[in-house]
Parts: C-alpha cells; sequence; structure tokens
C-alpha cells in the first residue's frame, strides 16, 4: 500500500512527500469500509440466492418500488442498510448475571480479528510504482499465509469468551461447539494450505500468486494451485466453511439446537458485531482461496497492460484496476459457491464434524501434501526456480 | 450433581439441568423438555406438556353434537379432516346413521389430501430441524396446493370444519376431480426432489441412520402408532386393520421398515406420501354421483350408549371415546390422541444421545402439541 | 518484510477494537434503555433458570485437544521446511529435503493412526 500510495500521491500533486501515517490511515478506511459496505451487500446478496435457490424472491419491498417491478435482483436494495439501522437503535441489553468483562470483550475481539485480517491479502498488482512493480495488499506480509491462519483463530477465541461469560446454558453448550469446530477443522486446514506453501517456497500471499501465474511444467493453465493441490483447494474449503461457522458448520449458534448459541444473549450493537465479523469472515476466506488456489489477480497467459490509452483519453493504473476486477470476480464466485452449500446442506453434528476432521480430512490434505512436494521437486529440478 | 474420574478424583464434571421449551425455535410449539446434561450428552429428558391445554374434551361436554365439530378442528390443526371424521364416525356409531356413499368417498378424498398436506409440513419441520432450510420451503410450496383444494371445497385452509353427522357440509366443486388429478400429476414426480434434497446427502444420512432406535416392543407398549410404528417393522394400520369407509375398495400399500431409526421414519413418510396419491386416483375414479349429506336435525339427541372409534390419522391411530346418555349434548367425549404416546416414549430414545440427536428425534415423532395437550 | 508491517498490524488491531466500542457507544447514545428483572435474566426458553450456566463442563472432546496441541506445534514445525523445499532442491539437497518430510509426515501419519487404533479419535 505504501509505495503505490505515495506514488499516486507523488504524480497527482507532482512530487508532494506524505507523511508516514498518511498511507495507513487511507488503508485503514479503505478497509474499513469496504467491510461495512461489501457485508451490506453480502447479506443482501445471500438473501436473494437463498431466496432463488428456495423459490421465493427475497426481500422486495425496501427500496425505490420501480426497481422492485424490473425484476427479483433489483428489488430490496435498502434491506440491509435498514437491518443495520435497527440494530443500531435496538436497546442494549446486558444481562444481570453475565461477567461484564468478558461479555463486552467479544465482540471487541472478534472484530479486531475480522480487520486485521486484511493486512496481507494482495488484491491487484501494478508496474507504476517505484523502484518495480509492486503487489497491491494493505502490506504484504512475508508470512502472510501463516499470519491469516494464526489471527483469524482468534474469532474462535471470541466465541468461546462470549459463550461462557453470557452466564446461558445456550450460550455455553455454543462456546464449547466453537472449540469442537478449531480442533476439527484447523490441523486439515494447515495441512492443506502446505502443499501451495511447498508449491511456491514462500508465505506471501503474493508470492503465492506470482509463482501462480508463472504456471507449472512451464503451461501456465496448470499454475493455479487449484490443479496440483485440487485435493488441498477441497480440504482448505471446507474448512474455511467450518471457520467461519456458516451452514452446514454453524454448530456455535445453531439455531434449531441452542436457539443463538454463543450469541443467544447478545443484543443491538454487540450482536451486529459479530453478525458482520462473519460475513467479513466469509469474504476473507474467499479471498484466501483466490489468492492460494485460483490465482488472484491473474490469468493464466494474460498480462494487462500498465495503462491504456484510448486516444482521447489516458487510463493509468490499469493493472491494478483489471487486478482487482479479476481478483473479486473470482472472490465472489467462491462467495457464490458457499451460499449454495448453505442453503442445500443439512447442518453436521459437533462429534461428526470431529471425525470427519481428523478421519478424513487430515489424510487427504497428507495425501495432497505429498503430491504437492513431488510436483514441486519435478517443477524444481527439471523446470528451474521460482520467478519471484 | 458432581462426578468423579476415578483415575483422577480432583477431576469433576457437573450435569446441569437445561429447560428446552416452551420458547424454543424447534419445541414444534410449545413442549418444554427439561434436560439433565452431562456436557453435550443427555442423561435425562423429561418431557412437560400441557402448555397448549384448552380443554377440548370438557367443552364437548357442553355443546350440541354438531356443534362440536369444529371444536375437534383445534385437536390437531395440522390435519383437521381426521380429526373432524373421528368424531363424526363415533356420532354416527352411535345414532346409527351411514352417510350416503359419494360422502365416504369425499371424507376419503379429504383425509388422505391432509394426509399430504401434513406429511409434507411435516418434511418442511424435519429438514429444518436437522439443519436444511430449503426443503422447508419446497414442503410448504406444495402444501399450499393441497390447502388450495380444500379452499375451494370448504372455504378454509386450515380448521375445514368440513364434515357433518350423517355426511359432509357441502359437494365437491364441480371440476374438483380434475384439479386434484392436474395436482397429483404435478407432485408426484416433485416427491423424487424432495428425496433427492435428504436421502443420499451423507450428512443427512449420517444424522438420521442409527439415531433413535424404536424397538418394535417398546413401540407396542408405549402405544406407538401410525408411521412411527410402521417404521419399527410393524405391519399395523387402522385403514387395513379395521377398515372404515371406503378403504377396503381400495387398494394400496401399507410401507414398513424394520430399522426403526430416524431415518426409517423420514422413508415411511415419504412412501405414505406416494400410497395417498394412488388412493387418491382410485378415488377420483370410483367417486359416485348421489347425495353428500343425510341432513340430521340440528339438536339430534343420540340413544343412551357409548362407543370407541378410531381411524388412521397422518400421526397414527386416533380414537374417539363418545359417551351419551340420552341428551342432546355428549355425556363424554375423549379422544386418543397418537402424539401423546410418541412423546412418552420420546424421553427414552434420547437418553445418551446428543442436543442435535434431539431435535433430529423429536421431529421424527411428528408430535403435535394441540393433540397432545387438547 | 518492509519495515513497518507490524506498525499496520498493530494500527488494525487497535482500530478493531475502537471500531467496536465507538459504534457501541452510539448505540448506547441512540436506542432506549429500560432494563427489567424479567429482561436481564438469562434467556431460557421462558422458564425461570435453575441453575447457572458456570458449571465443570464435560468437555467430551478433550482426548482430541490434546492430540490437536501436538498435531498443531508440529505442523508448525513443517511450515519453515515447506517454505525452504524448493531452496533445498536448488542447493543440491534433495535426498536431505525428502528424507526429512519421509520422516516427519511418517511420524505423524503413524502417531494419527495410532491415535485411530487407540479410539482416541472419537467422543467419549
Amino acid at each position: 500500500m505504501e509505495p503505490i500510495f505515495e506514488q499516486f500521491i507523488r504524480d497527482l500533486t507532482g512530487g508532494f512527500q506524505v507523511p508516514f501515517w498518511a498511507p495507513m490511515l487511507v488503508s485503514l478506511g479503505l478497509v474499513l469500509a469496504f467491510i461495512a459496505l461489501n457485508a451490506m451487500f453480502m447479506i443482501w446478496l445471500e438473501r436473494k440466492i437463498c431466496g432463488r435457490i428456495q423459490r421465493r424472491m427475497g426481500p422486495m419491498l425496501t427500496g425505490p418500488k420501480a426497481w422492485a417491478r424490473f425484476s427479483m435482483w433489483t428489488g430490496g436494495w435498502f434491506q440491509t442498510p435498514c437491518d443495520s439501522v435497527k440494530l443500531l437503535l435496538k436497546e442494549d441489553i446486558i444481562p444481570a448475571q453475565v461477567d461484564r468483562f468478558g461479555f463486552m470483550l467479544a465482540p471487541v475481539l472478534v472484530f479486531m480479528a475480522a480487520l486485521a485480517v486484511y493486512v496481507p491479502l494482495p488484491i491487484s498488482s501494478t508496474s507504476h510504482a517505484q523502484p518495480g512493480p509492486i503487489v497491491v495488499a494493505v502490506a504484504d506480509l512475508d508470512i502472510g499465509l501463516l499470519y491469516v491462519v494464526a489471527i483469524t483463530t482468534l474469532t474462535i477465541l471470541a466465541i468461546l469468551t462470549a459463550g461462557w461469560a453470557s452466564n446461558n446454558k445456550y450460550s455455553l453448550l455454543g462456546g464449547m461447539r466453537a472449540g469442537v469446530q478449531i480442533l476439527s477443522y484447523e490441523i486439515p486446514m494447515l495441512f492443506a494450505l502446505m502443499g501451495p506453501m511447498v508449491l511456491a517456497g514462500s508465505l506471501s500471499l503474493g508470492d503465492l500468486v506470482l509463482v501462480q501465474h508463472a504456471g507449472l511444467f512451464g503451461v501456465p493453465l496448470l499454475g493455479w494451485f487449484l490443479v496440483p493441490s485440487f485435493l488441498g483447494a477441497v480440504v482448505y474449503l471446507i474448512c474455511a466453511v467450518a471457520e467461519t461457522n456458516r451452514p452446514p458448520f454453524d454448530m456455535p449458534e445453531a439455531e434449531q439446537e441452542l436457539v443463538a448459541g454463543f450469541s443467544t444473549e447478545y443484543t443491538a450493537m454487540r450482536f451486529a458485531m459479530f453478525y458482520l465479523a462473519e460475513f467479513s469472515n466469509t469474504f476473507v476466506v474467499c479471498m484466501i482461496f483466490t489468492a492460494v488456489f485460483l490465482g488472484g489477480w491473474t490469468l493464466p497467459g494474460f498480462t494487462p497492460p500498465s495503462s491504456v490509452n484510448l486516444g482521447f483519453f489516458s487510463l493509468p493504473y490499469f493493472d491494478l484496476l483489471a487486478g482487482m476486477a479479476i481478483f473479486f470476480a473470482k472472490a465472489y464466485a467462491v462467495v457464490l459457491l458457499l451460499m449454495w452449500i448453505r442453503w442445500t446442506f443439512p447442518r453436521l453434528r459437533p462429534d461428526h464434524l470431529m471425525t470427519f476432521g481428523w478421519k478424513f480430512l487430515l489424510p487427504l490434505s497428507f495425501v495432497n501434501l505429498l503430491i504437492c512436494i513431488v510436483l514441486a521437486a519435478i517443477q524444481q529440478i527439471y523446470f528451474g526456480g521460482n520467478p519471484g | 450433581m458432581m462426578r468423579q474420574f476415578p483415575a483422577n478424583p480432583d477431576l469433576t464434571v457437573e450435569e446441569f439441568e437445561l429447560n428446552m421449551g416452551p420458547q424454543h425455535p424447534s419445541t414444534h410449539g410449545v413442549l418444554r423438555l427439561v434436560l439433565t446434561m452431562d456436557g453435550e450428552r443427555v442423561v435425562r429428558c423429561k418431557p412437560v406438556v400441557g402448555y397448549l391445554h384448552r380443554s377440548i374434551e370438557k367443552m364437548a361436554e357442553n355443546r350440541t353434537y354438531t356443534q362440536v365439530i369444529p371444536v375437534t378442528d383445534r385437536l390437531d390443526y395440522c390435519t383437521s379432516m381426521t380429526s373432524n371424521y373421528v368424531y363424526v364416525m363415533a356420532v354416527e356409531d352411535l345414532a346409527d346413521i351411514t352417510a350416503p356413499p359419494r360422502a365416504q368417498y369425499i371424507r376419503v378424498i379429504m383425509s388422505e389430501l391432509n394426509r399430504i398436506a401434513s406429511h409434507l409440513l411435516w418434511y418442511g419441520t424435519f429438514a429444518l430441524e436437522v439443519g436444511a432450510t430449503t426443503p422447508f420451503i419446497y414442503g410448504f410450496r406444495d402444501r399450499e396446493k393441497v390447502l388450495d383444494l380444500f379452499e375451494s371445497t370448504c372455504g378454509a385452509r386450515l380448521l375445514y370444519n368440513y364434515l357433518r353427522i350423517g355426511g359432509v357440509s357441502r359437494d365437491l366443486p364441480e371440476d374438483f376431480s380434475e384439479r386434484m388429478l392436474a395436482f397429483l400429476d404435478e407432485w408426484e414426480p416433485l416427491i423424487r426432489e424432495y428425496e433427492d434434497l435428504l436421502d443420499e446427502n451423507p450428512i443427512f444420512y449420517n444424522r438420521t441412520r442409527k439415531v433413535g432406535f424404536l424397538s418394535p416392543e417398546k413401540a407396542l407398549a408405549y402405544g406407538v402408532s401410525g408411521p412411527n410404528l410402521r417404521a419399527s417393522g410393524m405391519a399395523r394400520d387402522v385403514r387395513r386393520e379395521h377398515p372404515y369407509a371406503v378403504y377396503p375398495e381400495l387398494e394400496f400399500d401399507i410401507p414398513v421398515r424394520t430399522e426403526g431409526d430416524v431415518f426409517a421414519r423420514y422413508r415411511i413418510r415419504m412412501e405414505e406420501l406416494r400410497q395417498s396419491a394412488r388412493i387418491l386416483r382410485q378415488c377420483a375414479e370410483k367417486l359416485p354421483k348421489g347425495p353428500y349429506l343425510e341432513p340430521q336435525p340440528l339438536r339430534m339427541v343420540l340413544p343412551e350408549g357409548e362407543t370407541y372409534v378410531h381411524l388412521e390419522s397422518p400421526r397414527g391411530d386416533i380414537g374417539c371415546y363418545l359417551v351419551s346418555q340420552g341428551k342432546d349434548k355428549p355425556y363424554r367425549c375423549k379422544f386418543r390422541t397418537p402424539s401423546f404416546c410418541h412423546i412418552e416414549v420420546f424421553q427414552h430414545l434420547v437418553r445418551d444421545c446428543l442436543i442435535p440427536d434431539i431435535m433430529a428425534i423429536c421431529a421424527s415423532f411428528d408430535v403435535v402439541l394441540p393433540e397432545t395437550d387438547r | 518484510m518492509q519495515n513497518g508491517n507490524g506498525a499496520y498490524i498493530a494500527l488494525f488491531l487497535v482500530a478493531g477494537a475502537i471500531f467496536v466500542l465507538s459504534v457501541v457507544t452510539l448505540s448506547r447514545l441512540l436506542a432506549p434503555s429500560r432494563p427489567g428483572v424479567t429482561k436481564l435474566r438469562p434467556y431460557e426458553c421462558g422458564e425461570v433458570p435453575t441453575s447457572g450456566a458456570w458449571v465443570q463442563y464435560n468437555v467430551r472432546y478433550y482426548l482430541f485437544a490434546m492430540i490437536f496441541v501436538l498435531f498443531d506445534v508440529e505442523a508448525a514445525f513443517l511450515i519453515p521446511w515447506a517454505v525452504a523445499f524448493r531452496t533445498m532442491i536448488e542447493d543440491g539437497k534433495l535426498l536431505l529435503a525428502a528424507a526429512d518430510i519421509v520422516v516427519f509426515l511418517g511420524v505423524l501419519g503413524s502417531a494419527l493412526a495410532y491415535a485411530w487404533r487407540k479410539e482416541a479419535l472419537k467422543w467419549v
């Protein structure tokens, strides 16, 4: 973010040197706005997709009536903004017997994790920056992949805190089920991601994308790690759904069983934070999946020009914009897949999830790792080193 | 209660009591389960009923025989037709009235349509309670079409008040048979769609197979009836064993499964949907012309005596015990309802299960609370 | 890592906390507040709870938790190896790299198989 932002301001103002905190605050503002707007859009989309799957139309009444007349996809646009206002204006109830500190801490914790995970996610690249082409992320950490796996774990801790602090038996059961979740998916997920790590030889999400773009065995089409690490992609996707507490893995809040699980006692904005974080995390895992398995902002054998000249108008940063468009298109494709899964499957039982994770996903991710090792060795020996 | 681990006396776990219901998303209205939990496992389960008690039986004693019919609608609002039917059947038995053949056929048509509606409702809620949201809407979508047929017949969609002593309150609309057959043609292939959503889904399969096993001995001991009994391997059906109305003239199979688990109870109901469709097609073909009602005086007086009749409702064996002392009101009107027995046996099946299994088992019994509490 | 990446993470964590606190405060300012005895009681399906929820909960999956810790630590050891694998081949240490992983995965796999065999991989 820093170099590209400084470059952009310099280009715009003709050499103005921005203070060091400016890119930080700008990126923070962008991410916060993105989380809020994207979550609102995703909730609307989820309702529409759900409606489509269930032969309904979803929300149609809020928003301009004229739009709703056109098709089901144009109706109900104001539903989630209205919901947000409603949540803002709802009474904030803190039950008498809760552990107040833990009760208030949990929503903070869950949102901290949801926000901080955005730091290393690369959304595009550009060749405009000095001194050379760079990856556009808030900060492309060189341990990015490890970082996102580590920081998303905080969510589970927050849910556990919420469940215990609420002093409600349903919350307690829900919180304890959060433990089931993490024990089941964390290990297979790590091993599933280890395949791409071996293939790329790096933990930086930006490097992972660049290696995928370079292709495997000299073939660009094989480059996406979805191909060499197919089992890993499947395992990761399942684990990602479990991680975000989405059905069919929504056991901590299992509505039909635990009323609302860990969030039973939460109301108003505190509840909204859990909700917001859940949708934000859902999009984050889709972004990670895109970056690690779907080639990020690249398309095989396609390098967008750094700027296009339309004759009367020259568009700089074209490669950045094109990369972002490709990236978000892929990420939303994964989002749609997750929604499809959500509205099709029944919920798992906690012990089934555990045995599933340990007896099925984990051996599968071992196999995937071995395949990736062999492929990485062949690539290294016969086709040479990394481009990155 | 504290429990100690023999290997390490410092380690203890505590059992705790959990109220599930009356205000819970999946206790079918207002069932309350007092659960003693050991972690996520159920140690004891005590069902508490009575939150929906409306003293239907007592109300019946203060109304004329005809006035009782709308009360029986409320007995089980998912299948009002059979509740109507069992009461009307008892009165007709005491008064020695036989409804005209056309009325008999109409009653069977209504019973079977109501069975379809009730099973579709059950399919939706059952799937919802194992966590699948979409089948719920699918079940309700097609139930609406059945309700449309009811509405065109008697004007009501939920509480029909359609059957009368000596027949039915009005004749079928002229195009009823065509519309019913059109519905069946459209809907029967959709049963396959319902099954596609659940049957071969490994999550659903694991959630329902070998869960909530009910042995035939236990089922009989607790008076379990209907699809739940047939899922435990007993081919018992009132329509076959004590045939009423025109059932002897109709061809249908009684689906039986021997597993006795949640999955078997689910499969039985799906098969029953097909059988009901089969019965309806035969009825549409055989439906005779003629009067639909043998009118009775509004304040009819029944001779002294008592009777017990029963029939096969979608939930099982529903019975009515009627005592007359020669007045225009029943002296006693007692209903034997299947859901009450099912709740009784349910508490034994959830022992040692996990919480999600409670929902699956409870839903698989198709317990309806208004019928239990009356 | 460029200098100052840690600052980004710290900033985002702090900003997350500040964001939540500010919206909760905003909601407290805007929303009504009429607490009552029943409203402040823990929810237990409309019944008055018979006991508190802070019990010695029987965590039925503690065996998984213990195996989990072991595997998690081993996975953490494996990550540096995974990153260095291609560099090691470049340095001509293919056999060493391969032997590393075979031994490591072998140990992990047999540990999993052992736990499986001993039926530790189920709820107690």
